[in-house]
């Protein structure tokens, strides 16, 4: 069963200690950190990874609303647990996993850890490469293999969009809106990728020059893609990447 | 010629009795439409009233509150804790009936509610109630549930959040028919965004003024509340000046 490293914002002491009491009877669940107001919740966010936060929302004089614009690198799962039932759509269009109203029961805790801990099962890891089937070469290869909960995917890298990293992890998005998390870092996508085509454009992100459909030139240059994603070009690498365009676009 | 005289006559009878008879139900109507109006502000009160009682929130932080009780195996602090929740629950219920309530009953319910608060947030906040000043000859009655919204949000955007040295100061004094409030905290005072209050908290202020203006227009009173941040005169928090209609009986 896979550890799930789990974290409490509350502003009432009781309540983060009476979720920390039902999270840590539960087999394979971690409690990494817990605050009691947004600063520290934030400092504890860049600092330590956790799969999933669970949040109150009223956290005087502020709400939990406010601390997600903060946060650079959403790479964890929001449980909101609120005596207060009126944010639940608010709470669902900010793409919280799970909304759990106070008092809560022990079952709804184990529901949201379970949907965390399936959730990480399905963006699981590339665990290996296709080969191209009309060449021995394994550089030929075409496609890769990702571990899934219910077994493989195999995914054509010529749909893959970009790939995004998330500090020692990466997200693959494809076009179709998929997404998978892998537990490589975008350097080592960077290594296997860069002759099929992909290009680090941003110490964060490496893209599928295929899906580029536009690029926004001036002091925050970006890249639309054919998602209608926008990727922006880091100033160190923006010259050059220009450079090596012009080789490609011929009038 | 007397046929003349005898309808002349006539036409002032009848005339008069008409004027009688408008006047009568012009002053009729006048009547009644003042009562209608002063029912209609009853009834408003009392529907106010029963709308202002307490936030369901409070309830489900309580009962939160208790869970953790007995988690942590304090379970005669839980036991307590759950009478007095029931005492509190009780006292509002019974309220929510009426307009008018001894005074002492709601200073009462004040009290019990802010000791319940400072259990759940660990007694992070202390407080004095300052009754001195109250005549205490008289059996006052006041609106229900004026207070206690007011002490709430003292408590919960004002103190709970500071979390150090957090004062709560409820001072009463009676000046003629009315009685004078005042709820002073030192807490981290207003948040400019009142975008970001929960709905029910933005609604509890405006409940209580509209509760206020309804009294006056009814019973020609001069009953108000008035909200001061006090960053304004260089100090924290929020004093809230609260003056209520009081009736002797």
């Amino acid at each position: 069963m896979k550890n799930v490293r789990a974290a409490i914002l509350d502003d009432e002491i009781s309540n983060i200690e009476i979720l920390k009491k039902v999270l840590l009877d539960l087999e394979n669940v971690e409690v990494v950190w817990t605050a009691d107001n947004l600063d520290t919740a934030l400092t504890n966010i860049e600092t330590e990874r956790v799969d999933v936060v669970f949040m109150d929302i009223q956290l005087p004089p502020y709400t939990s609303f406010e601390l997600l614009p903060k946060i650079t690198n959403l790479n964890f799962e929001i449980v909101f647990v609120t005596a207060y039932q009126e944010y639940a759509v608010r709470a669902l269009k900010m793409a919280a996993m799970d909304y759990i109203l106070k008092p809560f029961k022990e079952s709804d805790i184990i529901a949201a850890i379970e949907k965390v801990r399936n959730k990480q099962n399905k963006f699981g890891e590339i665990t290996g490469l296709v080969k191209n089937y009309f060449s021995n070469s394994p550089e030929n290869f075409s496609k890769i293999v990702v571990h899934v909960a219910d077994g493989y995917d195999i995914v054509d890298i010529n749909k893959i969009m970009y790939i995004e990293a998330l500090d020692s992890y990466s997200k693959i998005k494809l076009s179709g809106n998929q997404t998978y998390v892998a537990s490589r870092s975008l350097k080592d996508f960077e290594e296997l990728l860069t002759e099929k085509g992909f290009y680090r454009v941003h110490k964060s992100y490496l893209i599928n020059v295929r899906h580029m459909i536009k690029i926004v030139k001036g002091v925050g240059a970006s890249i639309i893609m054919t998602d209608g994603a926008s990727i922006p070009i880091s100033a160190r690498k923006k010259d050059v990447f220009f450079e090596e365009l012009k080789g490609v676009i011929s009038f | 010629m007397s046929l003349a005289i005898f309808a002349y006559y006539l036409l002032l009878a009848v005339i008069a009795f008409g004027v009688f008879f408008y006047n009568r139900t012009y002053n009729n109507l006048t009547a009644r439409n003042k009562e209608l109006l002063h029912e209609k502000n009853l009834i408003e009160l009392k529907t106010k009233a029963f709308s202002s009682q307490m936030n369901p929130h409070f309830v489900y932080n309580s009962l939160s509150a208790a869970q953790y009780l007995v988690m942590i195996n304090e379970n005669k602090k839980a036991f307590n804790y759950l009478s007095d929740f029931s005492l509190l629950l009780r006292q509002m219920f019974e309220n929510a009936k009426k307009t008018y309530v001894p005074l002492t009953d709601e200073i009462t319910f004040v009290k019990r509610y802010i000791e319940l608060e400072r259990l759940r947030f660990n007694n992070s906040f202390t407080y004095s109630i300052n009754q001195e000043k109250i005549d205490e000859s008289k059996n006052y009655y006041i609106p229900t549930m004026m207070i206690q919204p007011i002490v709430e949000n003292a408590i919960r955007h004002g103190l709970a959040p500071k979390k150090v040295d957090a004062e709560l100061k409820i001072d009463f004094e009676t000046k003629d028919d009315l009685l004078m409030i005042w709820i002073d905290d030192n807490g981290i005072g207003l948040k400019k965004d009142l975008q970001s209050f929960p709905k029910y908290e933005n609604s509890a202020l405006k409940i209580i003024s509209e509760r206020l203006r309804l009294i006056n227009e009814t019973n020609h009173r001069n009953s108000y509340i008035k909200i001061t941040d006090k960053k304004t005169t260089g100090m924290d928090g929020v004093l809230v000046e609260l003056a209520l209609p009081v009736q002797n009986n």
